[in-house]
């Protein structure tokens, strides 16, 4: 990985990012904590399923998770308690449940994690039908500079994560494990832990974005909270920018929200046929993602 | 709600358990031949639904007449799945090394998630995501206390005429036999002068008709919608895993155990478990599969 | 002293018994080589060995450790390595960075150590002159070589070597041969060989043991092994 051309773009969007909300409009504003909430979601989900190959396609659970521990302290707690709450719930969740499900390989984890997010959605629907609670409204909710500058945070962070990550013992641990988990083994890498640090590395930051984008909506949304489109984003983030390089967060995310101010309003079914179209001829024929042509290109010369 | 002893429930059970074995005999003649997950099995059955609901209200045409158009329908996009992506990317690649296999798996799964989203959202473009249902076959029959709507009837007839002709093939046709070895292992197979690939396309059709058929099955009773496929997906899954991956014959009779799971699990509790059960199963499958059911499967070296 | 002990080792999949009671003893500082014909469960006891799968029955002594049904991550870092039979190498690492995993991991090297280490493992591996290059663009010798490279820089005790010759020019194997005498000779490595390449076996190891339907069916020096009747009808074909 060249460490300058890597960097520096991401540290140049850093700069723009602070900058930005003294000059946008408030509809501009939105679309800004928008990216960067895929971003922060995309790069914490490059932890598993880019250095460690376990692709999961039900990571809205840890989204949800950390959305509905912030409903339940949500004027019990202060904001800058609750977030972080979210967080470690979610983290905790992932932890309690890592040992179990990575131990299943392959598609099977796919489709294991698809199956988790909708179990705990109905889970979670269940418990607040049993507990009577049909709707809750939320109010007092911060104002979108703050959940702007909360989550330009918590997006930093994410990538500061993964850039470190990438760097240390875990890491190199990880990328030999995803080669090959039974060679990695055998010389010696800890498989089984090292899995399970990415998975719940991986939750926590997407924990405290949920527990901050729950209270973005009037009412409390269990089906949206879980909604399984948007752990299909992600993925199709993560492949689309690049899997493997910290700026594939920022490019999957970006290409996508700019499609998406595009065709959302008009058709939401388009936006999601065009994501299901980028995601099988990325997967076919540039598995590497946008990440990957640029390193090319530099390696080219 | 139904006594727990009542004929009612067992006919429902039965009714639903038939519509399952066809839907996961599909799925099954798939991974069995391909070892393929092919996660967008549900929206296959939506496609046949859809048929049937379209044939009926458009041109009168009944259901048992459609179905074969609904069959043919998706044979046909499993010829275009097969032309246009199969002999592609980590589809074609051929790898007998257990944890390769399993990577290029995964990655194979995603193009079918691609493929879900798309046909989902194609039909919630074209048909709009409202639910619709049409009313065939209504007459109510009485017996032994229990009332059986004909359409229902009609579907269990035709599931269990579908599955009857499954297993008589299997068992005595050349056509059975080598689809059986296929899934036993598809070196050997070949070695023997199978044609693997020319095979490999006619289960894959079969597969998708089957999907369609089921669908079609499933609108003479239910609502149908866009977004109907996830569960059918699910429930298949679940019924392949049971059943043993590859195992059609077990696959018919785990198809009853998990409808007769649901139906008294839901009468015993309340409707709004139903989702639960379904995922709650799921998940167990999957973590509780032992991993010798797919070691004896996947062939290797 | 005996480095390595396996007692009545047993190990079934489905209905195939691939070892049936297997016993043997490698002594420190020596070669002992595995033969027998494909299927015999040579490289199923490396599996057991290494950590990589459970025997149904029996036991497995290191240094008087028993390390049976250990994680393989445990047993690499108490001083076993192993090459596999079909090469895995990280495919996505280069060869210097694939040594460095063993190192780092296998013997927890760091700093100046690590450098020194996997310098030295890549060397004796013969691959100095493709240090840089990415794994996946090696020929099969070169990745044959890096296995026991990697394997060599988890600092190991014991390497189990698991027909690195195979596919290999006459040339290629006297090279090979050359380098694990090296092993034994510059490093007091003990080595476990799995060989197809009799000619090779027999002048490296000090002794040998003879796998048949996984069983032993015969152990002792390879002058020994070279006349024994049960061998000789097995694995030579041939009628005494």
């Amino acid at each position: 990985m060249n460490r300058t051309a890597t960097i520096l773009p991401l540290l140049l969007v850093l700069g723009f990012g602070i900058a930005f909300p003294s000059w946008a409009g408030s509809y501009t504003l939105i679309v800004g904590l928008l990216l960067c909430q895929w971003i922060a979601l995309t790069a914490s989900w490059t932890l598993c399923g880019g250095l460690a190959g376990y692709i999961s396609l039900g990571h809205v659970v840890f989204f949800g998770i950390g959305g509905y521990t912030s409903m339940l302290l949500w004027q019990v707690v202060p904001l800058w308690i609750a977030v972080p709450a979210g967080g470690l719930a979610a983290g905790l969740f992932a932890l309690l449940i890592g040992a179990p499900v990575l131990r299943v390989r392959g598609p099977y984890f796919v489709i294991l994690t698809l199956g988790i997010a909708e179990l705990v959605k109905y889970l979670v629907l269940l418990s607040e039908k049993e507990l009577g609670k049909s709707s809750r409204l939320i109010f007092g909710v911060p104002s979108n500079e703050t959940l702007y500058w909360a989550l330009l945070a918590l997006a930093t962070l994410a990538i500061v994560i993964l850039l470190i990550v990438r760097e240390t013992r875990l890491g190199h641990g990880l990328i030999a494990l995803r080669d090959d988990e039974t060679a990695a083994a055998t010389v010696g890498v800890p498989v089984a832990r090292y899995k399970l640090a990415a998975f719940t590395l991986s939750a926590i930051i997407p924990g405290m974005v949920g527990a901050l984008m729950v209270l973005r909506s009037a009412y409390f949304d269990v089906t949206q909270l879980f909604n399984a489109e948007i752990s299909f984003a992600i993925v199709t983030m993560a492949i689309i920018g690049g899997r493997d390089d910290p700026r594939g967060a920022v490019l999957g995310a970006g290409l996508l929200l700019l499609i998406s101010e595009f065709l959302w309003a008009r058709a939401p079914q388009i936006y999601l046929i065009l994501l299901g179209v980028l995601l099988i001829g990325f997967v076919l024929f540039l598995p590497r993602g946008l990440a990957g042509l640029l390193s090319r290109r530099g390696k080219a010369s | 709600m139904d006594h727990i002893f009542s004929g009612q429930l067992l006919f429902s059970a039965l009714v639903l358990g038939s519509l399952y074995m066809v839907a996961a005999l599909g799925l099954n003649l798939v991974y069995g031949t391909l070892r393929l997950l092919n996660v967008a099995h549900g929206d296959l059955a939506m496609l046949g639904a859809f048929t049937a609901f379209w044939c009926f209200t458009l041109l009168g045409l009944s259901p048992l007449l459609s179905l074969p158009l609904a069959a043919g329908l998706c044979a046909l996009a499993a010829w275009l799945v097969h032309a246009g992506l199969l002999t592609r990317g980590p589809l074609a690649a051929r790898a007998f090394d257990g944890e390769v296999l399993q990577r290029l798996e995964a990655n194979s799964l995603l193009i079918f998630i691609g493929l879900s989203v798309i046909l989902q959202n194609v039909a919630a473009l074209a048909f709009t995501g409202s639910p619709r249902a049409y009313r065939y076959l209504d007459g109510v029959i009485e017996f032994a206390g229990v009332s059986m709507t004909g359409h229902r009837l009609a579907a269990l007839t035709i599931a269990a005429v579908i599955g009857l002709a499954a297993l008589a093939i299997l068992h005595f046709s050349r056509y059975g036999l080598a689809i059986k070895a296929m899934i036993e292992s598809p070196m050997a197979a070949e070695v023997v002068g199978i044609d693997v690939r020319r095979f490999r396309l006619g289960a894959l059709m079969t597969g998708f008709a089957l999907a369609g058929v089921a669908g079609g099955l499933i609108s003479m009773s239910e609502q149908i919608s866009p977004f109907m496929g996830f569960p059918v997906t699910i429930a298949s899954f679940i019924v392949i895993i049971l059943g043993g991956l590859g195992n059609l014959r077990g696959g018919m009779a785990a198809a009853f155990m998990l409808a007769f799971v649901q139906v008294y699990g839901v009468a015993l509790t309340s409707p709004s478990y139903a989702s639960v059960l379904l995922y709650g199963v799921f998940v167990g499958a999957l973590l509780l599969r032992p991993e010798g059911l797919l070691a004896r499967r996947v062939a290797s070296r | 002293m005996t480095l390595l002990a396996v007692e009545g080792v047993t190990k079934t999949f489905g209905g195939l018994r691939a070892l049936d009671n297997v016993s043997l003893a490698v002594d420190k500082g020596s070669v002992v080589g595995l033969m027998g014909a494909n299927g015999a469960g040579k490289t199923t006891l490396f599996s057991l060995i290494a950590g990589n799968a459970r025997p149904d029955s029996g036991n497995i002594t290191f240094r008087n450790d028993a390390i049976t049904g250990n994680k393989p991550e445990r047993i690499c870092r108490m001083g076993i390595a192993r090459t596999f039979q079909i090469v895995r190498p990280f495919l996505s690492l280069t060869v210097r960075e694939n040594v460095m995993i063993g190192a780092r991991f296998g013997q927890n090297a760091r700093g100046s150590r690590l450098t020194e280490v996997c310098r030295e493992s890549i060397e004796l591996a013969g691959l100095a002159t493709m240090a840089d290059k990415p794994a996946a663009d090696l020929t099969l010798s070169g990745q044959k070589r890096l296995e026991v490279a990697r394997a060599l820089a988890t600092g190991p005790d014991l390497l189990l070597l698991d027909e690195v010759m195979a596919g290999l020019t006459p040339a290629e194997v006297m090279s090979m041969l050359e380098t694990l005498a090296s092993l034994r000779r510059n490093l007091g490595i003990t080595l476990l060989v799995i060989e197809h390449v009799m000619r090779a076996l027999m002048d490296l190891s000090d002794s040998i043991v003879a796998l048949h339907h996984g069983q032993v069916i015969a152990s002792g020096t390879p002058d020994e092994i070279g006349r024994d009747p049960a061998v000789r009808a097995s694995y030579l074909g041939l009628e005494s």
